[in-house]
């Protein structure tokens, strides 16, 4: 079973509540990240935010954007015109069509905030939010200290 | 845990918030998102409102356990007191008679014989093999004051061989929701149950009851006029330090009734029981059609279930997890209103303070 908190707590964000019990009965917001399991491991469904976007190129109205200054590939739901090109060339299916605002919506690392709150929400500490160079420093650094260092590297 | 490591904690398990998550077997813990909750189900087949409706049993039928221990405690004392030869302490006559009354034990019994009778009697209480109609709980709560609690009677039966019994009604794959949630109010009695009788036990060795300190408040209602008035019941859980938000909406309630609505605090579930019975007395009147309102701060769900048992109107913090089910929603804030006239003001209602003083019947 999968602890799927990261799910309800971005599906509560887009609500704009941070608290379960404040929960609309009858909304249902999109699901910007999916949790399932992939050959019996759990798998995140949610954008990973690439360095060269398919997504950006494939967009026609330039409702996806990057930010200067940040890796993210943020999207503008009222610029979006709802062609789905996105969709088709996301490899990671991390998309998702609104059928009733007939837009395509998808995780925006919600930069308004400090630390997005599904990364709060994980337990486990499965997501984590960081410079994509510093995870890699810190890969290394591990490297190091399981291996002993080797000269030159590390 | 207390409120500190609760909030270092955070956040809480959302799923677990709604009462959506059960881990009542190994395959578990199942979640159903609170957003598809029409097409999702546990790996048992569970639907939410079943989900939801069965977390709270279990909860209860956990702390009844407990509050079962504690008396089985307190009596396994009383009757050591009783053989030892050492103890000379004479209980007073007023303090006898009360609890002749209370109970509806036989007036000629006195000193260390009724001491021993009462022990019998919670024995009985406490055995699962017991049987026969228990007067106790007839004499605890009197029809006139608490008419809920006598329209779902508990069965002629000691209090572990019901406990024994409702757990079936939780493990049952056809349950209903309404049975389930009725059962669960009627376990949570048997913590006040148990925690009454503690009291009075203690009483008769030489302890002081948790109830007893609440002694002040019960001498208070004495003071009260004969009409009709707004009352607050602050109930507090010693186990851990209130949350402010409970002091903050006390006083804001006071404020907005222009300080027209007495406020009590409490230490004690048990002493709900007598304050009841005390205040019906006054204004003849069941608990139902009287304006109180019990704020409880605890972590136990036996204390704002037991308290909606027995006719109160209650507002909780920690709120109950039920927000997963519309079903037990509705259950809480219309169905026992229907009935009994009391409701369970969850704390994310909006127009909390507004619907609270409406109950009040404290409106400029």
């Amino acid at each position: 079973m999968l602890c799927q908190s990261c799910v309800l707590v971005c599906q509560m964000n887009f609500l704009g509540t941070s608290d379960p019990q404040k929960i609309p009965f009858d909304e249902k917001p999109l699901q910007r990240i999916r949790v399932t399991f992939s050959c019996g491991t759990p798998w995140v469904w949610k954008c990973q935010h690439c360095l060269s976007a398919p997504c950006l190129e494939a967009c026609v109205s330039g409702s996806l954007i990057t930010m200067e200054g940040r890796t993210g590939v943020m999207h503008h739901l009222e610029a979006c015109v709802g062609c789905g090109s996105c969709l088709l060339v996301c490899p990671y299916g991390a998309l998702s069509y609104d059928e009733k605002k007939k837009r395509v919506t998808k995780c925006n690392l919600c930069f308004e905030k400090e630390i997005p709150p599904c990364v709060e929400a994980c337990q486990s500490r499965a997501l984590v939010f960081q410079e994509l160079n510093s995870f890699v420093q810190v890969k290394r650094k591990r490297v190091v200290q399981k291996t002993g260092g080797f000269h030159g590297v590390g | 845990m207390g409120w500190v490591e609760k909030e270092e904690k955070s956040p809480a398990c959302g799923y677990g918030l709604l009462g959506l998550c059960c881990s009542a077997c190994l395959f578990g813990p199942c979640r159903i998102s609170p957003f598809e909750k029409d097409s999702e189900k546990g790996i048992c087949g569970d639907v939410p409102d079943l989900m939801v409706a069965k977390n709270l049993l279990r909860v209860v039928t956990g702390e009844a356990l407990e509050g079962l221990r504690c008396l089985k405690e307190a009596t396994e004392s009383l009757a050591s007191h009783n053989l030892s030869k050492a103890s000379k302490r004479r209980i007073s006559e007023e303090k006898q008679k009360s609890i002749i009354e209370k109970y509806g034990l036989p007036s000629h019994i006195t000193g260390k014989a009724l001491s021993r009778h009462l022990s019998k009697e919670v024995e009985r209480l406490l055995s699962p093999s017991s049987q026969g109609q228990h007067t106790f709980l007839k004499n605890i709560f009197p029809k006139k004051v608490f008419p809920s609690l006598n329209q779902y009677p508990f069965p002629p039966r000691s209090l572990m061989d019901f406990l024994l019994d409702s757990m079936k009604i939780g493990l049952a794959k056809s349950s209903d929701v309404g049975e389930i949630l009725w059962q669960s109010l009627q376990i949570s009695i048997i913590t006040i149950i148990c925690e009454e009788l503690r009291d009075d036990v203690y009483d008769l060795i030489d302890g002081e009851g948790l109830s007893r300190r609440d002694a002040k408040v019960l001498d208070a209602i004495k003071s009260l006029s004969s009409d009709l008035s707004p009352v607050m019941l602050l109930l507090e859980d010693e186990r851990i330090p209130s949350k402010e938000w409970v002091y903050q909406m006390a006083q804001e309630l006071e404020k907005l009734s222009k300080n027209k609505v007495l406020t009590l605090s409490l230490r004690g579930i048990g002493s709900l029981l007598e304050i009841g019975r005390r205040l019906s007395e006054k204004w003849v009147l069941p608990i139902g059609g009287m304006r109180i309102v019990v704020l409880i701060s605890s972590p136990s769900a036996t204390w704002t279930l037991g308290a909606l048992a027995l006719g109160f109107t209650v507002i909780s913090t920690p709120s109950l997890p039920i927000h997963g089910s519309e079903r037990v929603e509705k259950f809480f804030s219309e169905d026992l209103k229907k009935r009994f006239g009391n409701i369970y003001f969850p704390t994310w209602r909006e127009d909390l303070l507004n619907a609270v003083l409406e109950f009040l019947r404290w409106k400029d």
